[in-house]
């Protein structure tokens, strides 16, 4: 299912939450929309939701208007706000047993239905727990068991991982897997940006409500570290649209890398000689020496260049402990787009 | 068999009320009330049957006992289902669970519905949990059978309770919570002697005879049409924005008085003529009451109605010229609205010389409908404020505004001058209304009110043809307000129509078919 943004905007009064912005998505993968506090993502994700009305522009699944054909949009996206389940005195499996009669869902297909969503999300032991009793990171269960009841093809999750301990959060980040895996769009906006790096494939970045940039993650690295030009497609303009899809968009570019970290190990007393070399050469950042023995250089450039500074390093017979390539992460990417500004 | 057939029952039920049931069933405060319902009754039972034992000379314990569990039965049934209600769904709204609730394939109706219905089988629930002690009531003193039956009265007016918590709570603001509160007790306070003095009357009475059934009847109906309406403003208010959320509201509203006089039509019929108070003046009067009830809600209506319809309206349009006119009319905007309330005016004008008033009921009548078209003339002004100018104060802000400060302003200085005799002030000259207590009358509806009631009983020409000029001058002032209005109407008629798109429809599996 081609989940398209088109031209989208939503003014409140005079403040304009979202401007103009365009971008799609396809099954199978999973996106983040990343942007500052006030950045419009949640009026974005409302109304991709069918919770609210563009002022213009509007949301296609397959092709069929979220604006005009709410209900029939209803059937094919889950939706996960920020905000956890209220209701005090019902319990979990009660709670979920009412979604999925809300959904249709009647008989053996709902007791199905239902047991399947508490396996997966691990909610046995609390089905028959109050809602009140559950602890944050529960509740946030409870909450994406409700977004999946139906099945649904499209999942919108806001801000999924707030507030949860690194256990949840790795537990979430599971499941977001294996529901990609199971074909579904998983859509989501997050302001650990160091979670969303693990698992998505692809990102929006907002600001002031415009569209900043839109791409698969190497894609938007590229662009940021100014190596090969991005694909055409993701290089998203007010007004046009940035596909997400990697089957749609251009091959994804070489990725310009930060550089690399080496670690060497010297015979003792010969680091600093080995130092001073490393640093003769114009690509290398930094050199530092440990225990006399131990030498940890940073070299920047493309891959060629570094490829050849490397060379020297093998060709003088030292031997390497580590090797890492320095790539720049979605944290720095989001803080070298994005000005800080809010609405 | 048995339990498929419970199966099948239970998967046809609204999953809202599935809910609601669990909910109230689960509650801690609820179980504590309804604990609480009981043991007063117990104690009750106790203290009137040693009352009754020890004092040969009471022959009424029977009928305390009897109004004591009725009041407390109706105070419980107000907290939890009134009240229960309205704070559940006020809650529902501000923990956003309402959205999701929205998110699924529910429709409003649907919610409002669940919630009517759990507050209906709560409200049998109490009245069940009431009858062993009302039947013990019957074996005590000074109490008939038939009496028993009063207890009907209470039930349609603790539906609509309900029903107007469930609207008050589907706003899930906390000043509509109030302003329920404020409602809910100065009602009961205003119900309740009149509802004892009837009781009282009823209670020794063997055989409580047609008149008492057919008011029971006609209660029903009017609690029926009322109720009917609260469900559909309820269901305008939880319905997604910009979606055709007043039109069922609007057309109900608008067939209101036809549908009250239908239902009147067989009273007339069987009663009419024959020496009961149903007779022909009696169905002008109600029928002039439900015009003027449903011209005030659709007045109200327009002026909480969007200036323009989203895309999701206009593609509901019909491409012919009278489709396109009614689906105008009827669809959320409040240029429709305003054009609807026209034709409500002008039937109560229309019934007055037909409904064989007398000089004081006619005048009276006249008073009524000059406050009804000033109040039209307050929502125009409202409406042409709130569109025209560029201050980002709702039609409805303005409405509240300008009724509380004209009502103030003018019925005060008018007060005080109704207070110095005429001849002192000179406002007042024979057979010409002074312009103070023409002005307050065209802008002060309590004053309007106040003064059309009195004007017959002081016999003065001046005083009895007064609602006739107030009228004459609201009609003006809101004519001119209407037709500043008219180029913003007009605007949105243009704009109303199906629109130039094409669009994909669902398929099939998208719409769970």
């Amino acid at each position: 299912m081609k989940t398209e943004v088109r031209n989208l905007s939503r003014v409140f009064g005079k403040t304009v939450a979202v401007n103009d912005i365009s971008f799609s998505f396809e099954d199978g993968n999973i996106f983040g929309f990343i942007g500052p506090n006030g950045a419009g993502k949640t009026t974005t994700i409302r109304i991709m939701a069918t919770l609210d009305l563009a002022t213009s522009g509007d949301v296609f699944y397959d092709g069929v208007s979220a604006t005009l054909y709410p209900e029939a949009v209803r059937r094919v996206v889950g939706y996960m706000p920020d905000s956890l389940p209220g209701y005090k005195d019902i319990q979990v499996w009660e709670y979920l047993d009412f979604f999925a009669r809300s959904f249709g869902l009647k008989g053996a297909e709902r007791t199905r239905a239902l047991n399947d969503i508490v396996e997966f999300t691990n909610l046995g032991e609390l089905r028959n727990k109050f809602l009140f009793a559950l602890s944050k990171g529960m509740k946030q269960r409870v909450s994406l068991a409700r977004a999946l009841i139906h099945n649904p093809k499209v999942l919108i999750m806001d801000e999924p991982a707030a507030g949860l301990d690194p256990r949840a959060r790795h537990e979430l980040r599971t499941l977001l897997k294996i529901l990609a895996e199971q074909k579904k769009a998983i859509f989501l906006s997050s302001h650990i940006l160091s979670e969303l790096q693990d698992i998505c494939d692809g990102a929006v970045i907002i600001e002031q409500g415009k569209l900043l940039s839109a791409g698969t993650l190497n894609e938007l690295l590229a662009q940021v570290n100014g190596g090969a030009p991005a694909a055409p497609a993701a290089q998203a303009q007010p007004g046009e649209s940035a596909d997400l899809s990697g089957e749609t968009a251009a091959p994804a570019p070489q990725v310009a890398p930060k550089g690399v970290s080496v670690s060497l190990k010297t015979p003792r007393g010969e680091a600093e000689p080995v130092r001073l070399k490393l640093l003769e050469h114009p690509l290398t950042r930094s050199v530092d020496v440990f225990d006399d023995d131990e030498v940890h250089a940073i070299i920047e450039g493309n891959d060629a260049e570094v490829s050849r500074v490397v060379g020297t390093v093998f060709a003088a017979g030292l031997t390497v402990l580590s090797f890492n390539r320095n790539q720049m992460g979605l944290e720095e990417l989001f803080m070298k787009i994005t000005q800080g500004k809010v609405q | 068999m048995f339990s498929k057939l419970l199966s099948n029952i239970g998967e046809s039920l609204n999953p809202v009320f599935i809910k609601e049931m669990r909910q109230y069933f689960q509650n801690r405060r609820m179980i504590i009330f309804m604990g609480m319902l009981l043991l007063v009754q117990f104690i009750c039972t106790l203290f009137f049957s040693s009352a009754m034992r020890f004092s040969n000379d009471d022959n009424s314990s029977g009928v305390g006992f009897f109004l004591l569990i009725i009041f407390a039965g109706a105070i419980l049934a107000v907290i939890i289902c009134a009240i229960g209600a309205e704070q559940r769904f006020a809650e529902e709204r501000s923990d956003k669970e309402l959205n999701y609730a929205m998110l699924t394939t529910l429709r409003p109706a649907s919610i409002i519905m669940g919630k009517l219905e759990g507050a209906i089988v709560m409200l049998f629930c109490i009245f069940s949990m009431l009858l062993p002690f009302l039947t013990a009531a019957y074996f005590m003193r000074g109490l008939s059978a038939a009496s028993l039956l009063v207890t009907l009265c209470l039930f349609p007016v603790l539906v609509l309770y309900s029903l107007a918590g469930i609207f008050a709570g589907a706003f899930g603001m906390k000043w509509i919570t109030g302003l329920y509160f404020v409602g809910i007790f100065g009602s009961m306070v205003f119900l309740m002697p009149f509802a004892f003095s009837i009781v009282d009357d009823l209670m020794n009475r063997s055989d409580l005879g047609t008149e008492f059934w057919v008011g029971i009847l006609i209660e029903y109906k009017l609690a029926f049409l009322l109720g009917v309406m609260i469900f559909l403003l309820a269901l305008a208010v939880v319905s997604p924005p910009k979606s055709n959320r007043f039109c069922a509201a609007k057309a109900y509203i608008f067939a209101l008085p036809a549908i009250a006089l239908v239902l009147m039509i067989p009273y007339y019929l069987i009663f009419g003529g024959s020496g009961t108070s149903y007779d022909r003046d009696f169905f002008y009067v109600i029928e002039f009451i439900f015009c003027v009830f449903s011209f005030g809600i659709m007045t109200l209506v327009a002026v909480c109605e969007p200036p323009v319809n989203s895309m999701r309206v206009f593609m509901k349009c019909p491409r012919n010229v009278l489709g396109r006119v009614l689906h105008f009319l009827f669809s959320s905007g409040f240029a429709g609205t305003v054009l609807l309330t026209i034709p409500i005016l002008a039937l109560p004008a229309l019934l007055i010389p037909f409904a064989g008033l007398d000089w004081s009921g006619t005048t009276t009548a006249y008073g009524i409908l000059s406050i009804l078209v000033s109040f039209l003339g307050f929502a125009l002004l409202s409406l042409n404020l709130g569109l025209r100018t560029k201050l980002r104060f709702p039609p409805l802000g303005w409405l509240i505004i300008l009724e509380v400060g004209a009502n103030i302003l003018t019925w005060i200085p008018a007060a005080i001058m109704d207070l110095i005799p005429d001849s002192i002030t000179g406002f007042s000259l024979k057979g010409i209304p002074g312009p103070v207590r023409l002005l307050s009358m065209v802008f002060s509806h309590i004053y309007c009110l106040v003064e059309t009631i009195n004007a017959p009983s002081s016999i003065s020409t001046a005083s009895a043809t007064l609602p006739v000029h107030a009228l004459m001058v609201s009609s003006g002032i809101t004519f001119i307000l209407f037709l500043c209005l008219l180029p913003l109407i007009v605007k949105a008629f243009r704009q109303h129509r199906y629109p130039d798109v094409t669009v994909k429809p669902p398929t099939k599996e998208m719409l769970g078919k």
